[in-house]
């Protein structure tokens, strides 16, 4: 038995050193089929290793790691240990790690110098994904390619920035090329004053942009269409300082990505395309890079593409050479639509855009638009965010329109570079797109009419609007898209649902107008009824009478009775109609409470000689172990969308609704739409009991369930 | 003279608010004669407390309404301490309950104390006759040898690296308010001012584990430059602050972060930091020592001669000395307070305390107001069963009736004092007031919450008026712990 086992050992110890050599074989293949290794870099930087006859992968794999070398200038392993502490803590390789596994799991490859970025675990670690399945990856393209500044050329035919090499030119006329696309970069980005002749977005050879996103930490990533050849692409900021180099990268495969590390996210970029030892091919310039994915105007790239084609891809460097040409119009021959922007500090807390030193710069440099607020505050608060949205220009715009908005809005792009052609006459309210926290989705608010949204109660809209400076003419009269509203950075709380941010109205503040409310009890369960009377009771406005249409109950009459006076019934809604005494009246179809004192007394407000009936949206309460609310229909765009506005809406409410006496008559003497508009406002809610519901609201359209992206056409 | 402060609980006494707030008092305080106890609210009994002035400090329920009307009936004085702004924006309905409990405190206290103008200037809306008194977060002493020391260290070490190390710190995030890491994301374009300048920076964020949730993580990921992030303790922020150039500490302008007092800004200034601080300018008491653009920063930096250095110390000290001095905060309330003692009065009443219970109310504020003698009260929208003295019932679409205990019945007097017949309810003997059939199967509850809602305010208020106006009842207060969005004007 001992010799067998003793066999047995000796098996199992070759079989072990088997499995090793097996192992090491594998990852010296890997090492040198791995383009981060770089030998002679290796044998350059460690003369000892040299100077020893050692294979420098063999060297890498057994000590060198061990010892804080790095395999070649594009992987350091210190920061990889550093940065990765549960791959130091398993004492592997970290370049075998990164190959294997990092890069598979998003680690990224920390290049020679690069400060170290700590892994984050606070109070858990995970540890590695196990791979589904290993491979030795095909061997990539090995692209030799000359850095900036290692570019040799003769002196006249070199183009440098801040020094430092960028490309070299075969000929004048790439060179003059290269330095026409430079002045053009200077000249938008505000730096120069002499306009070029014409915009060149692009010249000469260059690669299709792809796909750009933001991808964190302050880098822009972009994805090319490659060529044949690799190309080197090297881009250029010109920010304050003036033209500096702020990415750089070789482009061979469809897999390569070229990373940007921006001095600003709106600033232009230029593309410059070089061959792979820096021979200057062509440019690109990129006006708007905030219109990539995670951008802050990467929603309205999406809505403009749409708008285009719904099914085709976007199209970023189509849609950014259209706003670029628009740009260059208004900045250099047309009138702007815009003249300058207003923005009100209702309810402004100064962390938005408008309120930011990197987006203001843009504005003043690059859209040349002032801003101001719309009205001048009195508090400590209100000053400084007057004084904090306050921007001058250098060069006054000589649009025709005040662009106001919300502060938590920024103007779109197009609304910046629109040029004044239109004929329009009258103030116009513009559609907006309301953006999600993270940029990637977006709800298009789109006003298709323009028709202006109401002022109520001297609270702002929380729609974008086109102001005419006193002028007529000089706006277009198609729908507008003006602004984009930067996302609530919290979803609301019931109580707000409930109670919309509002000041307190102290009763005596409000009006008490006499109301008489039009009820049908065949609609309503008969507690439900008279629980919807007792809270009828106590609105601030004063109900003079109420009238049923149909028979109520004989203890709902009685209570009706003790909590108004006044009761009537009229067989249906047109003898209904013809009861009214009061200049007021109000329709409550079924299972509609209103909640809040202040409901009619406020809706009123918003009644003007225009509006045939106003409305608010409903919130429904769940019931359950948890209470909660839900939105149907119209609640969604009152939540998330457009809360603190009046807007218009296509009909009236099916449910609810306040109108002047004449006004109700005609609504029933004229069932089809009557000229003149229905409103809803947000400035307060109504609630509906749960259970009950029938039929949707036909006042919204509910969001598609395709397409969350974009949902048009709230109000038709 | 005898202070104690009431704090929500025992956990709450190892709270940095409380250390620095109150217990680096308690030295300077106690040279001034005064002695200070900082004790959790469950542990006072106002009946018996031996204390002369009670302050409450973020005691935001009802049994600080209960204590503080129990012993201003017993001659102490009670005030209330308040440096979070949960109170001034009254379009806020998420904070309906704050503003109802704090209109109610203010009613029942002889003085506030706050710790900014601004916290001063709220209450002042609320109660403009209420004595206040600004208490200045104190700040601990700063050693002059030992900040220039490091100043020197930190300045010339990362001018020789090119590398500025620069540190967010601080609690990020609020159930209410977008703070912290949200203001860290939304002015973190700054910081890629300071990477423009082609100096490496090395960004450290210190905060509670709650606000690095997934939202949170995402806002940081978005910040211009990588960060390394880890949890706050009291520890790893000292340490971080050795290890940090610059502080960096914006501030959005809405009334909760306005109100906020100068404590980060002194600590990281004691701590050898420079600040860089955008947004509001709540620190521009300290502008001389501060930075409110980058640029400046950067410029200062690299002549070698930052705005907080050697020189500039005493500066610093005099700004402490100034805004944040253990003696003199200690001084000048150890003042204030002796002079609301001295003038202090009883309750002018002698009636009873009664306690409303709203849509949800606790067992403690129900027992605390029961050992104070006074009345407990259910309202027609309080739904939990607790022994009470009082109940209202309000059947649909009639009259509310207040139904008191017989053994309540003795405790209160005035006009409407007269029983219209005894009934007996939950095993108890009471008897009701206003005219009303009383039916014991038709609660309040049992109406859908949106009517509910709709007739909390003015059934409250009606409720107060009767029990004061008519069953001289001295102090009516009410027990709402419910985040419904009501408020009646009591």
């Amino acid at each position: 038995v001992n010799l067998l086992l003793k066999a047995l050992r000796g098996l199992e110890s070759k079989a072990s050193e088997y499995r090793l050599r097996k192992r090491r074989r594998r990852s010296l293949a890997l090492l040198a089929q791995c383009k981060l290794f770089d030998r002679g870099w290796y044998l350059q930087t460690y003369p000892d290793v040299r100077d020893s006859n050692v294979d420098p992968i063999a060297h890498y794999l057994e000590s060198g790691w061990r010892e804080g070398r790095d395999p070649g200038p594009d992987f350091s392993t210190a920061a990889y240990l550093k940065g990765n502490s549960d791959v130091a803590a398993l004492g592997i390789n970290p370049l075998l790690h990164y190959i294997e596994h990092g890069r598979f799991e998003g680690r990224g490859a920390p290049h020679v110098g690069a400060p170290f970025r700590a892994s984050f675990s606070p109070d858990k670690r995970f540890g590695p994904a196990a791979p589904c399945a290993s491979f030795t990856a095909p061997p990539l393209r090995p692209v030799r390619w000359a850095r900036a500044g290692r570019i040799r050329a003769k002196e006249e035919l070199l183009a440098s920035i801040e020094d430092v090499s960028v490309a070299h030119f075969g000929n004048d006329r790439d060179k003059l090329s290269f330095e026409n696309a430079l002045e053009q970069l200077a000249w938008v980005s505000g730096q120069n004053p002499t306009a070029p002749e014409m915009l060149q977005i692009s010249g000469g050879i260059g690669l299709e942009l792809r796909d750009a996103w933001n991808s964190g930490t302050g880098i822009l990533r972009t994805r090319w269409l490659p060529a044949e050849r690799p190309i080197v692409i090297r881009s250029i900021q010109h920010h304050g300082r003036g033209a500096a180099l702020v990415g750089e990268g070789c482009i061979a495969d469809r897999l390569d990505v070229l990373d940007i590390r921006p001095l600003s996210p709106l600033y232009p970029l230029l593309f410059v395309f070089t061959t792979a030892d820096g021979q200057f091919l062509g440019f690109r310039q990129l006006t708007f890079p905030a219109l990539c994915r995670g951008g802050l105007y990467y929603p309205e790239l999406i809505a403009l593409a749409r708008a285009d084609n719904p099914t085709a891809a976007v199209d970023l460097a189509r849609m950014d050479g259209q706003l670029s040409s628009r740009l260059f119009s208004i900045r250099t021959t047309a009138a702007p639509t815009v003249a300058e922007v207003t923005v009100t500090l209702e309810a402004a807390d100064g962390s938005h855009p408008l309120f930011q030193a990197e987006y203001r710069q843009w504005l003043a440099n690059i859209m040349c638009v002032s801003v101001k607020a719309a009205v001048e505050g009195t508090g400590p608060i209100q000053k400084y965010l007057a004084a904090a949205v306050k921007l001058d220009a250098s060069t006054p715009r000589r649009g025709a329109a005040t662009l106001r908005l919300a502060n938590d809005m920024v103007p779109s792009i197009s609304a910046l570079v629109m040029s004044s052609e239109g004929c329009a006459t009258d103030d116009l309210a513009g559609s907006l797109i309301v953006a999600s926290s993270d940029r990637n989705i977006a709800i298009w608010i789109r006003i298709a009419d323009g028709t202006p949204a109401a002022e109520f109660g001297g609270y702002s809209s929380a729609l974008p609007a086109l102001l005419l400076n006193g002028r007529a003419g000089g706006l277009p009269t198609e729908a507008l898209l003006l602004a984009i509203r930067m996302p609530a950075r919290r979803p609301l709380d019931d109580a707000e649902l409930l109670f919309p941010r509002l000041p307190r109205v102290e009763e005596t503040a409000l009006d008490r107008p006499s109301i008489t409310w039009l009820l049908r009890p065949d609609r309503w369960s008969e507690p439900e009824l008279m629980h919807c009377l007792e809270a009828l009771a106590e609105q601030t406005s004063s109900a003079s009478a109420t009238i049923f249409i149909g028979e109520p109950g004989e203890v709902t009459a009685c209570v009706a009775e003790q909590l108004f006076g006044t009761v009537r019934v009229a067989p249906t809604t047109r003898e209904a109609t013809k009861l009214i005494e009061t200049s007021l009246a109000g329709y409550i179809g079924s299972n509609i409470i209103l909640h809040d004192r202040r409901t009619a007394s406020l809706l009123v407000e918003a009644l003007d000689d225009d509006t045939i009936t106003v409305t608010a949206p409903v919130v429904s309460i769940k019931k359950g172990a948890k209470r909660s609310l839900a939105l149907p229909d119209g609640g969604t765009a009152f939540a998330h969308l457009l809360p603190h506005a009046v807007v218009p809406i296509a009909e009236p409410s099916r449910d609810f609704w306040i109108a002047r006496a004449e006004m109700v008559r005609e609504l029933y003497e004229r069932p089809t739409r009557m000229m003149g508009r229905h409103l809803c406002s947000m400035h307060v809610s109504v609630s509906r009991l749960s259970g009950t519901k029938t039929e949707p609201d036909s006042k919204f359209p509910a969001r598609s369930k395709q397409c969350s992206s974009i949902t048009e056409a709230l109000i038709g | 003279m005898k202070v104690v402060v009431l704090v929500p609980s025992q956990e709450s006494l190892a709270t940095a608010g409380v250390r620095i707030r109150y217990l680096r008092l308690r030295e300077p305080l106690a040279e001034a004669g005064v002695s200070l106890t900082v004790m959790p609210i469950d542990r006072f009994d106002p009946l018996n407390a031996d204390c002369d002035i009670a302050i409450v400090s973020k005691c935001y329920d009802a049994r600080a309404l209960v204590a503080a009307a129990v012993a201003d009936g017993r001659k102490i004085s009670v005030g209330v301490d308040l440096f979070d702004d949960y109170f001034s924006d009254e379009r806020d309905s998420r904070l309906c309950r704050y503003r109802t409990w704090l209109r109610q405190m203010l009613r029942i206290s002889r003085f506030a104390i706050c710790s900014t103008r601004s916290m001063a200037q709220i209450i002042e809306g609320y109660r403009g006759d209420l004595p206040v008194h600004i208490l200045n977060d104190p700040a601990p002493a700063i050693d002059r040898s030992e900040l220039a020391d490091v100043l020197e260290r930190k300045i010339s070490g990362s001018r020789s690296s090119s590398v500025l190390r620069v540190s967010w710190f601080g609690i990020g995030d609020n159930p209410f308010f977008p703070v912290g890491i949200n203001d860290l994301a939304a002015f973190g374009g700054a910081l890629r001012a300071l990477t423009s300048e082609g100096i490496a920076i090395e960004l450290a964020i210190l905060t509670n584990k709650r606000a690095l949730d997934q939202s949170g993580l995402a806002m940081i990921a978005q910040l211009p430059l990588p960060a390394k992030i880890d949890l706050w303790t009291s520890q790893r922020e000292a340490q971080l602050l050795m290890h940090t150039d610059v502080c960096f500490l914006p501030v959005n302008a809405q009334p909760f972060s306005v109100s906020k007092s100068m404590n980060r800004a002194l600590t990281a200034l004691s701590a050898g930091c420079q600040v860089l601080s955008v947004g509001y300018p709540l620190y521009e008491s300290l502008d001389e020592l501060i930075y409110r653009d980058p640029s400046s920063l950067l410029a200062d930096w690299r002549r070698g001669e930052p705005r907080l250095r050697a020189s500039s110390i005493a500066i610093l000290e005099a700004k402490i000395e100034q805004l944040a001095s253990a003696h003199q905060e200690a001084a000048n309330l150890a003042t204030f307070l002796e002079s609301r003692w001295k003038t202090r009065i009883s309750g002018t009443s002698s009636g009873p305390i009664a306690l409303l219970h709203g849509f949800t109310t606790t067992q403690a504020a129900h027992a605390a107001v029961k050992a104070g003698g006074g009345l407990s009260i259910a309202t027609p929208f309080c739904s939990q069963e607790l022994d009470f003295d009082g109940i209202v019932r309000l059947p649909v679409g009639g009259e509310p009736s207040l139904l008191l205990s017989t053994d309540a019945l003795r405790r209160v007097r005035g006009p409407g004092r007269r029983s219209k017949g005894a009934q007996r309810l939950a095993g108890k003997k009471f008897r009701a007031f206003e005219p009303s059939a009383v039916n014991d199967e038709d609660p309040a509850t049992v109406r859908p919450l949106p009517v509910q809602i709709a007739l909390y305010e003015p059934m409250i208020e009606r409720l107060s008026a009767l029990l004061s106006e008519q069953l001289g009842v001295a102090t009516v207060l009410l027990s709402e712990e419910s985040a419904l969005p009501v408020e009646p004007m009591i």
